[in-house]
């Protein structure tokens, strides 16, 4: 919990004059900064270009217009995709950090029986798996193909979240939770009570790493599952960018004869609205991000 | 007063320690486990038995079980891949995106730490720190599609720059060329994990006690100094931990599947096919399971082997290691 505090090493250095290897330092950071966002300046600022005989504007487009996204939001598959995507985002993420929490607070405890097992039977399909055809062949077996919950089982449960909950769950004072069984509290309501309060910043951490990682996921969209029932934001736009090579010419053609819109923009909007809820999350996790991953990392 | 507080407190620790270990809770805890256990074995160990179709002709009608045998003592599909030509450009494909991600992309990571750590102002600090993580937010498929916008060759910003610039003549199709595949899979790869990955060097450079850059000052240790004799040292046991784990992903090109399945293209895949896109092909678009299983035992195998080995020589010569 002291991270916080020994973040500012910044205040002895205030003393400290300025030399050249502080302007050289500032001037690559702006660089790097600029190479870093510039894209995705790129892709926003086109989103809302209106040409229609395409030029990509650079800084501000000439044409302002919200076009683009008028005509994605009328694609049905596309918020088809989008509420499987955000399902699978809010209800993988809650199943993954109640799992693992779960687990890595009973495995925090060195008297829980069999711990050792378990350690095991937790770590060796992290360095050893299947294989990509059997994983899919027991998914068939299991009757989850063509089902949401495809999405969710496999991702419940992952060794390094568990470790990282395990080892902020260690570092709870254990006076705190003794004074809760003096209480007469339960050991599930001393967790839930005492424990996770206290390891928020942890939680908040898997649950950055689950939501990115099920936002993103398209794999098993595309293999898994058939049909548009199921298909997911990620999927529709793995299509979208893999395909566009090829179509472009075409399509813009016909766009242009129609007079109607250009599909540089449109991708660009569907890009967009497929970025932002997922970076939207990080400022509301960011005050206990770094501060989970670190006691986590230290510590295990 | 005092003392009476000090033997209650005593009392209360030896009552909970009971309290907190009896039956009823270890039954709690074990019920905690349940659910990860159960996951862990449906959908990791399961699939393990499924493994047995490396060395057999799965069909699908006949199931795992009942499938027959391979020829060649169960090993045909091992000795058919290492016959194929595509077998040894796919395996050096692998090798070398890994080998160069290796190369480029683990240490930058430390570097930007260090710089952002130099940062006189915390504020700007910070921003630069929420701005370098913003890539990693976003899937390959948007990536792909942002740098599909800027590089290609009829409306790509970079093209229009350089043809105007007068650098190039004509303008350059760098998604579809071969000799630009490994470049741009390296700069991207970095694009989108520079910032994340600093994340964790970043906590652990603020974690190294302030009075020991004090007295190096005062010894008169300049900031090559301080970098070299504590910030590195203090660096080194994460980095040679990474380093390790990333050892282990050799053979899935440094987990570049996402990547390489978004910049793979008719035109480039030649070098762009690794073992993970390669097992995908085969298995899923051809239907040859069977094979596509033995492949994937044969990179899962290589994989572990790599992990164990790097661990091993890590702990040998800097005394770092995983397990």
């Amino acid at each position: 919990m002291s991270t916080a505090a020994k973040s500012l090493p910044h205040k002895q250095r205030h003393h400290r004059r300025w030399n050249a290897f502080d302007a050289v330092n500032v001037v690559f950071m702006c660089l790097f900064l600029f190479l870093i966002v510039y894209p995705f300046w790129y892709a926003v600022v086109n989103s809302f270009n209106a040409d229609l005989v395409w030029r990509p504007a650079f800084f501000l487009p000439d044409n302002w217009s919200a076009r683009p996204y008028q005509i994605v939001m009328n694609d049905s598959s596309v918020i088809t995709g989008f509420i499987n995507s955000v399902l699978r985002t809010v209800v993988g993420t809650a199943g993954a950090v109640i799992c693992c929490s779960l687990a890595g607070y009973a495995m925090s405890k060195p008297y829980l029986k069999f711990r050792g097992l378990y350690m095991a039977i937790f770590m060796i399909p992290t360095f050893f798996n299947g294989g990509q055809i059997a994983v899919y062949l027991n998914l068939k077996s299991l009757g989850l193909l063509n089902n949401f919950w495809v999405y969710i089982v496999p991702k419940l449960f992952a060794f390094f979240w568990m470790v990282i909950l395990m080892s902020n769950f260690k570092g709870v004072p254990s006076e705190l939770e003794e004074a809760a069984y003096m209480d007469g509290a339960s050991t599930l309501r001393v967790f839930v009570q005492v424990v996770l309060p206290i390891c928020l910043p942890a939680l908040a951490t898997i649950a950055l790493y689950a939501a990115v990682n099920q936002w993103n996921s398209w794999y098993d969209t595309a293999y898994y599952t058939n049909g548009k029932a199921l298909n997911t934001l990620s999927w529709i736009l793995m299509r979208t960018v893999k395909e566009q090579a090829f179509a472009d010419m075409a399509q813009d053609m016909k766009a242009v004869e129609n007079n109607s819109y250009n599909p540089e923009g449109v991708k660009m909007a569907t890009m967009v609205i497929a970025a932002v809820p997922i970076i939207m999350i990080y400022p509301f996790l960011q005050r206990y991000f770094v501060k989970g991953l670190m006691v986590g990392s230290i510590k295990g | 007063m005092k003392g009476e507080s000090v033997r209650m407190r005593k009392r209360k620790k030896l009552n909970s320690v009971i309290a907190g270990r009896d039956a009823k809770s270890q039954l709690t805890l074990q019920m905690m486990v349940l659910p990860a256990i159960v996951v862990t074995v449906l959908m990791s160990y399961l699939p393990m038995y499924g493994i047995t179709i490396a060395f057999k002709n799965y069909n699908i009608f006949k199931g795992v079980a009942n499938s027959p045998w391979a020829r060649n003592n169960g090993f045909e599909h091992f000795i058919d891949f290492f016959s194929t030509e595509s077998c040894w450009r796919v395996l050096g494909n692998t090798v070398y995106i890994a080998a160069l991600k290796l190369l480029f992309c683990t240490w930058p990571p430390v570097l930007l730490a260090v710089m952002l750590n130099e940062l006189r102002s915390s504020k700007f600090m910070k921003l630069s720190q929420t701005l370098s993580y913003l890539p990693h937010f976003i899937g390959w498929s948007i990536a792909y599609g942002i740098f599909y916008n800027l590089l290609n060759p009829s409306s790509g910003a970079l093209n229009i720059l350089l043809v105007q610039w007068g650098i190039v003549d004509q303008k350059i199709n760098f998604l579809a060329e071969s000799a630009y595949y490994r470049p741009l899979i390296i700069l991207t790869a970095l694009w989108k994990g520079v910032g994340w990955g600093s994340i964790i060097y970043l906590g652990v450079i603020c974690n190294i006690d302030q009075g020991l850059y004090e007295a190096l000052a005062i010894d008169g240790g300049n900031r090559w100094h301080k970098f070299r004799y504590i910030t590195w040292p203090h660096l080194r046991p994460t980095f040679a931990i990474l380093f390790i784990l990333e050892c282990g992903k050799i053979m899935s090109g440094g987990d570049g599947f996402d990547q390489a399945y978004a910049f793979g293209n008719a035109s480039n895949r030649q070098v762009a096919d690794i073992l993970d896109t390669y097992i995908m092909r085969t298995g899923f678009d051809n239907g040859r399971y069977s094979y596509a299983t033995a492949v994937g035992l044969f990179k899962s195998i290589v994989n572990l082997a790599l992990l164990i080995t790097s661990n091993r020589v890590s702990k040998v010569m800097t005394d770092e290691s995983l397990f």
